[in-house]
């Protein structure tokens, strides 16, 4: 098994596209946080300023995670992707002929990839609210607690596991990058519309707008429930998208271990 | 290391690929796998392989590949020239490649001057040749040093001082008492390489001998024999029950191996002989005489 984590850690790391990625989250995430820590002034009906808004400095670091996620997900199905598309999972397979070992590296490869691309998301955060001039940690930040930032970790992998299963059921790395953002973004918002009187229990659990949730602080009895627990919106929109995530999976292990290679 | 197929079997859709496949590959050797194109023997590498789910089962050395330790040990396979990613370096394609058997740098870098890549080690592979394609496949099939290597078509692409390099090291390979398996369309590359064959056509086995036998087999080995009275020498020869066939004006073609035999016979039947030449079929000639009526794509005649 060591050896199988070893040949997926050389795969990922020497590999151009994983650095750049990587490099990517670290920028943007400084940008986007410098970006959203502006001062936000209020101006009254004659144009003279009358306060600022307060800095939204969890947003700072929880709105580049949406990004994160994406880029998560392009290194996750090409983990799998690539190897179809390049023919080394014929390499791969007869190197490791024991599939489960290789698929469970693969797996843990992606998991590990996705926490320290979130991670490196909040240190690029941290840069970005930094250079703002904000304190670290700030003073006048309403703290949503560590679960924000740990549910934040939990959201970039359940997406990144999304991604790697796509790629593996179809052998397209575009699949496991393309699917879940169209599907985030215009596929269950158009369900969402049509459907939203007639089948609310289905629109409410769709996976890729489950995940866009993750944020939502808001707890019971306006938040939500996961296996009759009552949790903040966030978590309970992470079960459901963990359940998805599952299934991915579940189809994926099965394609993984039966299909010729 | 001793490989046994046993029974591999194949089907795609309604086309049976392969079809109750055994052979016996054998250490020391170098054994040839030939078929024409379709054949199966891709399909059959990927099986003993485990990478295609079907029918049977190989045995290394007696036991299946996942039961080894340590597979690159056992097995390097080089199954095509464009088996590496674009971006990664030929040497890091081959450090990832080195992680199942912990195979240390000095290693890599050996295999690496081996087949002639040092110079582009640390470059991206994208703009690679076939034939650089090749070596770099080469490099992960030989880089732990199994005790079989099995070859698709490995010498597709390269030139012919690279042909003729593959030839002397996989000689040698075997030659140390490891087991070499390689695929070719280059016949006359097959016949100078490999001491042993096996012949598929339509996923079936059609010959599983040495190169020397096989070739024997060929209806293509005769004697020619020029010589003053065909006639007689025919009708002498029908009485020995030799078969001979008219070819030219004075010249027959006899349907046997001996030379002497034949001279004898034209000596006693008082026939004067101009050319006694013994004719031996190439393995091309032998393979398709062999395979002719197997072909799964057959070409249409050339004008």
């Amino acid at each position: 098994m060591i050896a199988a984590l070893r040949y997926e850690w050389v795969r990922v790391t020497t590999v151009r596209s994983t650095r750049l990625v990587l490099g990517f989250v670290l920028v943007l995430s400084a940008l986007l946080a410098w970006l959203s820590t502006g001062p936000q002034a209020f101006y009254d009906e004659t144009g003279t300023e009358i306060g600022t808004a307060p800095i939204d400095w969890w947003g700072a670091f929880g709105g580049p995670l949406g990004l994160t996620a994406v880029l998560a997900g392009v290194v996750a199905a090409q983990a799998i992707g690539q190897e179809y598309r390049f023919g080394l999972i014929r390499l791969t397979l007869t190197a490791f002929p024991d599939r489960v070992q290789i698929l469970v590296a693969k797996l843990v490869v992606v998991v590990g990839a996705a926490i320290v691309f979130t991670l490196v998301s909040y240190l690029g955060s941290a840069v970005g609210v930094t250079v703002r001039g904000h304190p670290l940690p700030p003073d006048d930040a309403v703290s949503p607690g560590s679960a924000y930032l740990l549910r934040g970790v939990v959201f970039v992998v359940l997406w990144a596991l999304s991604a790697f299963a796509l790629a593996g059921v179809t052998r397209q790395t575009a699949i496991g990058i393309a699917v879940p953002i169209v599907s985030g973004l215009i596929v269950e918002q158009l369900l969402m519309a049509l459907l939203a009187d007639r089948a609310l229990w289905l629109v409410s659990n769709l996976p890729w707008s489950s995940a866009g949730r993750w944020g939502q602080e808001l707890s019971s009895p306006r938040g939500g429930s996961l296996f009759g627990q009552d949790v903040s919106v966030g978590w309970a929109a992470l079960g459901v998208f963990a359940v998805w995530v599952a299934v991915f999976l579940a189809v994926e292990v099965v394609a993984f271990l039966r299909r010729d290679a | 290391m001793t490989v046994e197929a046993i029974g591999l079997g194949k089907t795609y859709g309604s086309t049976r690929a392969v079809d109750a496949l055994s052979f016996e590959l054998r250490p020391g050797m170098v054994t040839g796998f030939l078929g024409p194109n379709g054949a199966g023997k891709s399909t059959t590498m990927r099986l003993m392989l485990g990478l295609d789910g079907g029918e049977g089962t190989t045995l290394w050395d007696g036991k299946r590949l996942v039961e080894h330790d340590h597979v690159t040990r056992v097995v390097g396979a080089h199954l095509d020239a464009k088996f590496f990613h674009p971006s990664r370096s030929a040497r890091n394609h081959l450090r990832m490649l080195a992680t199942e058997a912990s195979i240390p740098a000095s290693r890599i870098d050996e295999v690496i001057r081996l087949v002639g890549l040092d110079e582009v080690a640390t470059k991206r592979p994208s703009g690679f040749s076939l034939g650089m394609g090749q070596r770099l496949g080469l490099a992960g099939a030989i880089l732990a040093a199994p005790k079989v290597l099995l070859l698709d078509e490995p010498a597709n692409g390269l030139d012919p001082q690279s042909i003729q390099w593959l030839r002397d090291f996989l000689r040698h390979y075997a030659g140390q008492g490891n087991t070499v398996f390689v695929s070719s369309h280059l016949l006359s590359e097959m016949s100078l390489m490999a001491e042993h064959l096996v012949v598929i056509a339509a996923g079936k086995l059609v010959a599983d001998e040495s190169i020397d036998d096989f070739v024997a087999r060929s209806t293509r080995n005769d004697v020619l024999v020029r010589c003053s009275d065909p006639a007689a020498l025919a009708a002498a020869l029908a009485a020995e029950g030799v078969v001979a066939v008219a070819e030219g004006p004075d010249g027959l073609a006899v349907q046997t191996a001996d030379t002497d035999h034949v001279g004898d016979l034209a000596f006693r039947a008082g026939v004067t002989v101009r050319e006694l030449t013994r004719r031996t079929a190439s393995l091309e000639e032998a393979f398709l005489e062999l395979t002719n009526d197997q072909q799964q794509f057959r070409t249409g005649d050339v004008a």
